[in-house]
């Protein structure tokens, strides 16, 4: 038996042609998700094991049109099947289709047939067919293509066994036979690419037309043959907008009349179930109230559902903390293995009950198709910001965490508008604000009910996300009248036909979503929760010593218990700490916002993630050995502030810190994805920069105007 | 004057016969908004801006500004 464990096979269909359904149902659980070298595009990689026992290689490619590609993430198709010594070079390409919308997919399905890799085509969602009173013949299709077509329903699992048959007649009879070209160069585009060929790693004219296009952006030539192809093309009156047009127009002309001879309708014009429900859901009144509808469930659903698997998750962590302190030899190694390495992964840890179930519901509601009518509804509300329609998933994403969200604005084609979502996404308040949000509010708002019916915190919290979404609203707004750009801004997207979701598909892109943000958010918080746990356990050695036996004797004279004493003995640590110093030496910038160095502590340990906020106030009132919000927030009410006498936490404070966590960029990972979305530390420092100057400015108003 | 699928009355069919934009032109011919294709209005986004436009069975939204480069036949 061979082992053809290298053998690649690339998925390539248009958007919604159900390719990510066949790939899910080919590999299952076997799949990976990584990163294509240099640039930023999610990889997804199975692998299969046939009945002939070979397993093969499949690769999920983003969802393009054209090899004419607009976004970066359709660009990558195109980068990796230009380049014939990619790592990712398909050795053949299952090129996927839906059997309704035949039109639709033959443009890309000539281009690709054309890149002498062999091609098996295959017809998904034939179990609609009926319904839709579609048939074809396949012997048309097949003679004019000229690949192997097969017709398969992922969602029913109706002959994928035939499938990968297919496969394995691909892989054992994988020579290329000669076959007759559907398109037919122009001289001057022969020419271009005959000058490319000599350049280029490929041999084949169609590549090399293609670099011809796209040389400017293809990320595998080096500068200088970049510069040799230019000054190659120069010589031309090679158009490459002309030559594009001339081709896709051609090749329209080509199969145009192929499909309609193959494909018969026998319901014609029929009202379809997916416009009904159009009618409704993206109608002018109905629309926006039943997306906000949604949302406002969708927020719900998390907070419902994720309180429990959070508790649970804090509990396990907690415990598994001590059990490290009580079993290991005391010593600095077992600290920080506790208090540094086991409280930075509960850190994680905690936020993926709710980033799940966002990721669950966003998730299900993409495969439905709803979530492009969102797009569509709110474009021009979203340009008016210099934001994009497709802005919207980002923005959404982000009441949960601002990482994923970051990462879903690879759609969106145009620069600015993308750079743009991406600098604000960071102030739609995240899961990691809650906690904050919980200890502090109870300070600037009453428990108290309103009209009978309205709890007045809970609505001082939504006014919380109603501030926090009119600062992104407004920073984009700023942002689209400082930043300038040639280049067009424009808006094509798929309303698909809606479906049920299929449960597979859902989970398995959760799970992608969840692991991104454990590993990039994730090593991040590790490192800086380890960072912080150092300069808050270690300071100057005689200065802890003092503290540490200061705290001891008052501990004795006021007659506390073992609990109390280590709860005063760690505060009193901490503030001779490195941290504590940090704090004291940061006071005199943020005293005018009505905050003093332990609040300072608070801000520079919040750096990892802001609910660390919560730990270290406990730490710093000596409530150390308790989690429980309420019980810090008994202690924070007790504190005097020494020059007035009256509360510490009165209302100008409390509102002036809450107002800094809501605008603040206090997140590192976020920068650090930031940094990797945009190639370079200009806009993470630029987001950080205005981000904390918002924070600075409005606690500082706030705190002013009230005390 | 000429018309554009933005001077379609909602649910009005056409056929296309060119484009006004070259760029615009490009990226519309991938999903099949070509010459001699017919096209329907569906519907306008609830706060305008764009667009749904039904071809064959496929429904695609754009914005005002490139559905206005979409020039149709004329009505006989």
């Amino acid at each position: 038996m061979m082992d053809h464990s290298s053998f690649k096979i690339a998925l390539i269909g248009n958007p919604n042609s159900g390719k990510s359904s066949l790939f899910n149902a080919l590999t299952g659980l076997n799949q990976k998700i990584s990163n294509y070298p240099g640039v930023t595009v999610d990889k997804k990689v199975g692998n299969l094991k046939l009945s002939s026992g070979e397993r093969l290689t499949l690769i999920d490619f983003p969802g393009i049109y054209s090899l004419y590609p607009n976004s970066s993430d359709e660009r990558i198709v195109v980068n990796v099947l230009t380049n014939p010594s990619d790592p990712d070079y398909p050795d053949a390409i299952l090129y996927v289709a839906t059997s309704q919308e035949l039109e639709k997919h033959f443009l890309l399905a000539g281009q690709i047939r054309e890149l002498n890799i062999p091609v098996l085509f295959c017809l998904t969602m034939t179990d609609l067919n009926e319904r839709e009173g579609i048939s074809y013949d396949l012997s048309v299709l097949e003679k004019y293509l000229d690949v192997p077509v097969i017709e398969v329903s992922s969602l029913k699992g109706i002959n994928i066994d035939g499938l990968k048959y297919k496969m394995i007649e691909l892989i054992q009879d994988s020579e290329l036979k000669s076959f007759d070209r559907h398109y037919e160069m122009s001289g001057t585009e022969k020419e271009v690419a005959g000058h490319i060929q000599g350049l280029s790693k490929s041999n084949n004219n169609y590549q090399n037309l293609l670099i011809a296009h796209h040389y400017q952006w293809l990320s595998h030539l080096s500068e200088a043959e970049r510069a040799k192809i230019h000054e190659q093309l120069d010589g031309h009156s090679f158009n490459s907008m002309r030559s594009q047009i001339d081709e896709t127009l051609r090749r329209y002309n080509q199969f145009t009349p192929v499909i309609e001879k193959a494909v018969i309708r026998s319901k014609k014009d029929r009202k379809s179930l997916t416009q009904r429900i159009d009618n409704i859901i993206v109608h002018r009144i109905f629309g926006p109230i039943i997306f906000f509808a949604i949302m406002f469930l969708v927020f719900q659903a998390i907070y419902a559902w994720a309180e429990a698997p959070m508790t649970w998750i804090e509990e396990t962590f907690a415990l598994l903390g001590s059990w490290v302190q009580t079993s290991f030899p005391s010593g600095w190694l077992t600290d920080l293995l506790s208090d540094g390495i086991i409280a930075g992964l509960g850190g994680i840890m905690v936020f993926v009950p709710q980033i799940a179930i966002l990721f669950l519901l966003i998730s299900a509601l993409e495969e439905m198709g709803y979530m492009s009518r969102a797009v569509f509804m709110f474009d021009s509300i979203m340009q008016r910001f210099g934001l994009n329609g497709r802005s919207i998933v980002a923005l959404i994403s982000s009441g949960a965490c601002a990482i994923p969200a970051i990462m879903s604005t690879r759609t969106i084609a145009n620069w600015k508008e993308r750079l743009i979502t991406i600098l604000v996404t960071p102030l739609i308040s995240c899961s990691a604000r809650i906690p904050v949000y919980t200890v502090l509010i109870g300070f600037v708002v009453p428990s108290q009910m309103v009209w009978g019916f309205l709890n007045l915190q809970g609505l001082a919290f939504m006014g919380l996300y109603v501030i926090s979404i009119i600062a992104a609203l407004v920073s984009a707004w700023v942002f689209k009248i400082i930043l300038k750009s040639e280049e067009r801004s424009f808006l094509m997207i798929e309303l698909p036909h809606y479906k049920q979701p299929k449960l597979r598909n859902v989970l398995l892109d959760v799970k992608e979503k969840v692991g991104t943000f454990i590993i990039e958010a994730g090593r991040v918080i590790l490192v800086i929760s380890i960072i912080l746990w150092f300069l808050a356990a270690y300071g100057p050695v005689n200065e802890m010593k003092q503290a540490e036996e200061l705290a001891r004797v008052e501990a004795r004279d006021q007659s506390l218990s073992p609990a109390e004493t280590d709860d005063l003995i760690a505060s009193a640590k901490l503030e001779s700490s490195y941290a504590g110093h940090l704090g004291k030496f940061i006071e005199p910038v943020i005293r005018p916002l009505g905050f003093d160095w332990k609040i300072g502590i608070a801000l520079i340990t919040s750096f990892a993630a802001r609910e660390v906020f919560v730990g270290t106030m406990a730490t710093i009132y000596s409530v150390g050995s308790s989690d429980d919000e309420m019980t810090i927030r008994e202690k924070m009410a007790l504190q005097k502030n020494p020059f007035t006498g009256g509360p510490r936490y009165d209302v100008p404070t409390a509102l002036s810190l809450l107002l800094f966590y809501v605008f603040a960029m206090q997140c590192m990972s976020t920068l650090a994805v930031t940094r990797r979305e945009t190639k370079s530390w200009k806009w993470p420092m630029i987001q950080l920069g205005f981000m904390s100057v918002l924070a600075y400015v409005c606690s500082l108003i706030a705190y002013q105007w009230l005390v | 004057m000429e018309r554009t699928v933005l001077d379609l009355s909602l649910g009005e069919e056409a056929t296309i016969r060119k484009f006004k934009d070259a760029s615009v032109a490009c990226k519309l011919l991938t999903v099949g908004i070509v010459p001699d294709a017919r096209i329907t209005l569906m519907r306008k986004a609830p706060f305008g801006g764009a667009v749904c436009l039904k071809l064959g069975q496929t429904f695609i939204a754009v914005r005002n500004t490139e559905a206005k480069t979409i020039i149709l036949e004329e009505i006989e």
